[in-house]
C-alpha cells in the first residue's frame, strides 16, 4: 500500500517536474576537480589574476578540508564523478526573443506564473551553470541598481565586488564554501545604492540540466545605507537517476538603516544533495529577513545565518521543510548577536510524511557585547506517519548582560478532531490533511509573494495526494 | 507517585517501572558539579516526572543533562530545569527527549527557565527532540532572562531595597514550579532548599 502511495507521488512528481531537456551545451568539461579545471573556468571567464589565485587557494583548502562529521550521511557524494563547469550559451542574452526557444519551453514547463511573465524582462534566470538571460530593467538603471551576473559585476564593478566576495563566507568556512570558492560559476550581484528602495523583488531562477552536474552558483549583494529591496529565487530540476551537487554560496550585506529580505523556495528534484552557505552581515539599525521553503533534494542542509554586528540590527528566518520519500531536510538558522540592543527571530515548520526526515538545526548566539539582546525561536513539526521521524537539535549560548532568550519546540500529529470535523463537511480524508497542512504552513506562506505561494500550496497538494488516507 | 531525590551520584541511569517523580537540588555550596540523569522507558505506561532545581551561587559553574529514551507505549515524561544564576555563574544543560517507532501514544514535555540575577553570567541550552513516531505529543521549551526591572521598580517604590525585591522576585520564580509540584514530600524537600 505505502510502496504504491510513493510510485503515484513520484510518478505525479514526475509529470509535472521531472521531465529533463536534451542537454546542448557550448562548452563543458570532463568529470573531476583538479587545478587544470579550475584554471580552466578561470580562463574561460577571462578572469583578473587576483581571482584566477582565489580559486587555486580554494582548491587547496577544499583538498584539505575533512567532510563534516555530523548531520546526514554525505557518503555518496563521489566529487571525481562530479562535472564542474557547463556553459549553456556562449555569451548572455540581452533580450526575451533572443533566448533559446529549448530555454524557454524549460520554463513554460516550470509554470512560471504570468504575473512574473510580465516582469520578466527583470529576472535573471541561470540555466545550468552560467547566466543564460540576462537583462536589466529599466527603472533598475534609473535607479543605480545593479542586478548582473556574478561573472559580469567582476569585468565591470571589479573594486566593489572585490571588496565584499567572500568576505562573509571565506573559503575555509566549510569543505562545501571551499568547492563553490574552488568552482564558482553564475549567480547574482546585486549592489542596491544609499536610500534606494526596489519596490519589484529581484527574481532568479536556477536549473540544473544535466546529470551529475555540480552547480555551484555565487550570490553577493549589498544593500548600502537606508536602502531596501527584496530577492526571490526559485529552484527545480529535472529528476536523474544519478545523483547532483547543488553546493551555493550567498552573502549578504545589510548596511545601516537597510532592509533586505531574500526569500527562496527550493524544489530540486530527488537525486539532489543541496548544501547551501547563506550568510549575512547586518550593520546599525539594518533588517535582514531569510524566508526558505525547502521542498526538494534528496538532502538538503542550509542554515541560512545573520551576522549582527552593530546597535539595533535586526535577523528573521522564517522556513518550511517538506521532507517526504526518505528526503531528508536538515535546515535551520544562526543568529549571532555581536553589539548591544541587536534582536532576532527564528519561526521554522517542517512537515514529514512517507519515510521523510526533517531536522531543525539552529544557534543562538548572544555574545557578552551583546547587552540587552533578545531571541525567540519557534519550531513546530507535523508528522503524518509512522515511517517519518523529527528532530531538533537547537543551541543557545548566552553571555550578555540582560539578555532575553526563548525557545519553544513541539511535535504533533493531525489533530482528530479538526480532521473529523472536516470530514463532516465533506471533505475526503486526503483533501481534509492537505487543508490542515496548507494551515499548518500557512504563517510562512503568507510572507511569500502571491504567486509563489499559490504556487507552493498547489505543490503541497500535488504532494499530498495519493501519500495519506 | 513515588518521590525519589537523586543526591548522592553525579550520573544516573534508570529505567523506571512505576510512576516516579524524581527530584534533583543542586548542591547551592559547590562551586562545580555535574548530573546526568537517563530515564529509559521500556514498560509501558509509566508515567515519570524530573525536576532540577537550582540557586546557583557566584562563580558556580554547574553541567546538566537529562536524556529521556520512550521505547513502549503510553509512557509519559515532565522534566522542567528551574535555575537562578548569580554573578559570573555558568549552566550547560544538554536535554533530550527520544521517542522510538515502537513508542506510540507517548507524552514527552522539557521546560528549562533561567533567571539571570547577576552580571557576567553565561548560559547554554541545547534541548533535543528526537521524534521516530506520529503518535506522540512532545515539546520543548527554554528561556533565559532577567528579573523585570519593572517589577523591581515597583516593589522598590514600596520601601524595599534592591536586594529585597531582587529576593522577592526570585522566591517567586520559584513558587510556579512549587505550585505545579503536588506532592507533599517533594514540596516539603524543594521548600527546605529554597528556605
Amino acid at each position: 500500500m505505502r510502496t504504491s502511495s510513493i510510485k503515484k507521488l513520484n510518478d505525479a512528481y514526475g509529470k509535472k517536474f521531472g521531465f529533463a531537456m536534451p542537454e546542448k551545451s557550448v562548452l563543458s568539461f570532463d568529470f573531476g576537480l583538479s587545478k587544470e579545471v579550475i584554471a580552466n573556468i578561470s580562463e574561460s571567464k577571462n578572469e583578473p589574476k587576483w581571482m584566477r589565485d582565489f580559486r587555486q587557494a580554494s582548491l587547496q583548502v577544499f583538498s584539505g578540508m575533512k567532510m563534516p562529521n555530523w548531520g546526514p550521511s554525505l557518503a555518496e557524494i563521489d566529487f571525481a564523478s562530479i562535472r564542474y563547469f557547463i556553459k549553456d550559451t556562449d555569451v548572455e542574452k540581452r533580450t526575451w526573443d533572443e533566448v533559446p526557444s529549448e530555454i524557454k519551453e524549460t520554463f513554460d514547463r516550470l509554470g512560471v506564473p504570468q504575473a512574473e511573465r510580465e516582469f520578466l524582462a527583470g529576472v535573471k534566470a541561470q540555466y545550468n551553470s552560467e547566466v543564460a538571460y540576462s537583462s536589466l530593467q529599466k527603472e533598475l538603471d534609473e535607479q543605480g541598481v545593479i542586478f548582473c551576473s556574478m561573472e559580469e559585476a567582476l569585468q565591470k564593478h571589479g573594486d566593489l565586488f572585490k571588496e565584499y566576495f567572500a568576505q562573509l563566507v571565506p573559503a575555509a568556512d566549510n569543505k562545501f564554501a571551499a568547492l563553490n570558492s574552488a568552482a564558482w560559476s553564475g549567480g547574482s550581484f546585486v549592489y542596491i545604492p544609499k536610500n534606494t528602495h526596489v519596490k519589484r523583488p529581484l527574481q532568479s531562477y536556477f536549473r540544473i540540466n544535466a546529470a551529475r552536474m555540480g552547480q555551484f552558483e555565487r550570490t553577493l549583494i549589498i544593500a548600502d545605507e537606508g536602502s531596501s529591496a527584496h530577492y526571490v529565487e526559485g529552484c527545480t530540476a529535472p529528476v536523474y537517476s544519478e545523483y547532483s551537487l547543488h553546493a551555493a554560496v550567498v552573502e549578504v550585506f545589510v548596511k545601516k538603516d537597510a532592509r533586505f529580505r531574500y526569500t527562496t523556495i527550493q524544489n530540486w528534484s530527488g537525486n539532489i544533495y543541496n548544501l547551501v552557505t547563506k550568510r549575512a552581515k547586518v550593520f546599525q539599525n539594518g533588517v535582514m529577513e531569510w524566508v526558505d521553503g525547502n521542498l526538494g533534494a534528496k538532502t538538503t542542509m542550509k542554515y541560512p545565518s545573520c551576522y549582527l554586528v552593530e546597535s539595533g540590527a535586526y535577523g528573521e528566518m522564517l522556513s518550511i521543510a517538506y521532507a517526504k520519500n526518505q528526503q531528508i531536510q536538515d535546515t535551520g538558522a544562526k543568529m549571532l548577536h555581536l553589539a548591544p540592543d541587536t534582536s532576532s527571530k527564528i519561526v521554522a515548520k517542517s512537515v514529514s510524511i512517507a519515510g521523510g526526515a526533517s531536522n531543525y538545526r539552529g544557534l543562538v548566539y548572544v555574545s557578552k557585547a551583546a547587552k540587552n539582546s533578545k531571541s525567540k525561536v519557534e519550531c513546530d513539526a507535523l508528522i503524518l506517519d509512522d515511517q517519518s521521524s523529527t528532530s531538533t537539535y537547537p543551541d543557545m549560548k548566552i553571555a550578555g548582560d540582560n539578555a532575553v532568550v526563548e525557545h519553544e519546540a513541539s511535535v504533533s500529529e493531525i489533530e482528530e478532531d479538526k480532521l473529523f470535523y472536516l470530514m463532516s463537511r465533506g471533505l475526503d480524508k486526503t483533501e481534509a490533511i492537505t487543508l490542515l497542512v496548507a494551515g499548518f504552513i500557512e504563517p510562512i506562506v503568507k510572507e511569500l509573494p502571491l504567486e509563489y505561494a499559490v504556487e507552493l500550496n498547489r505543490l503541497i497538494e500535488l504532494e499530498m495526494e495519493g501519500s495519506v488516507g | 507517585m513515588q518521590v525519589v531525590l537523586l543526591e548522592q551520584q553525579t550520573d544516573y541511569i534508570l529505567e523506571p517501572v512505576e510512576d516516579t517523580f524524581y527530584l534533583v537540588l543542586l548542591n547551592k555550596s559547590k562551586k562545580q558539579g555535574k548530573i546526568k540523569v537517563d530515564l529509559t522507558f521500556k514498560k509501558s505506561a509509566v508515567n515519570c516526572q524530573l525536576l532540577f532545581i537550582g540557586r546557583l551561587s557566584s562563580d558556580s559553574n554547574w553541567q546538566l543533562e537529562s536524556n529521556m529514551r520512550h521505547l513502549a507505549s503510553k509512557t509519559s515524561c515532565l522534566t522542567d530545569v528551574y535555575l537562578s544564576q548569580t554573578d559570573q555563574s555558568k549552566v550547560d544543560y544538554f536535554g533530550q527527549i527520544y521517542i522510538g517507532q515502537q513508542a506510540p501514544n507517548t507524552k514527552s514535555f522539557l521546560k528549562e527557565q533561567s533567571l539571570v540575577l547577576g552580571q557576567a553570567t553565561y548560559n547554554r541550552s541545547r534541548p533535543i527532540l528526537e521524534i521516530f513516531n506520529n503518535k506522540v505529543k512532545a515539546s520543548h521549551s527554554a528561556s533565559s532572562s532577567r528579573l523585570s526591572e519593572i517589577d523591581l521598580f515597583y516593589l522598590m517604590s514600596r520601601g524595599f531595597n534592591r536586594q529585597e525585591a531582587e529576593k522577592i522576585l526570585e522566591e517567586a520564580f520559584f513558587n510556579k514550579i512549587l505550585a505545579a509540584v503536588k506532592l507533599p514530600v517533594a514540596k516539603k524537600l524543594i521548600k527546605d532548599y529554597l528556605a
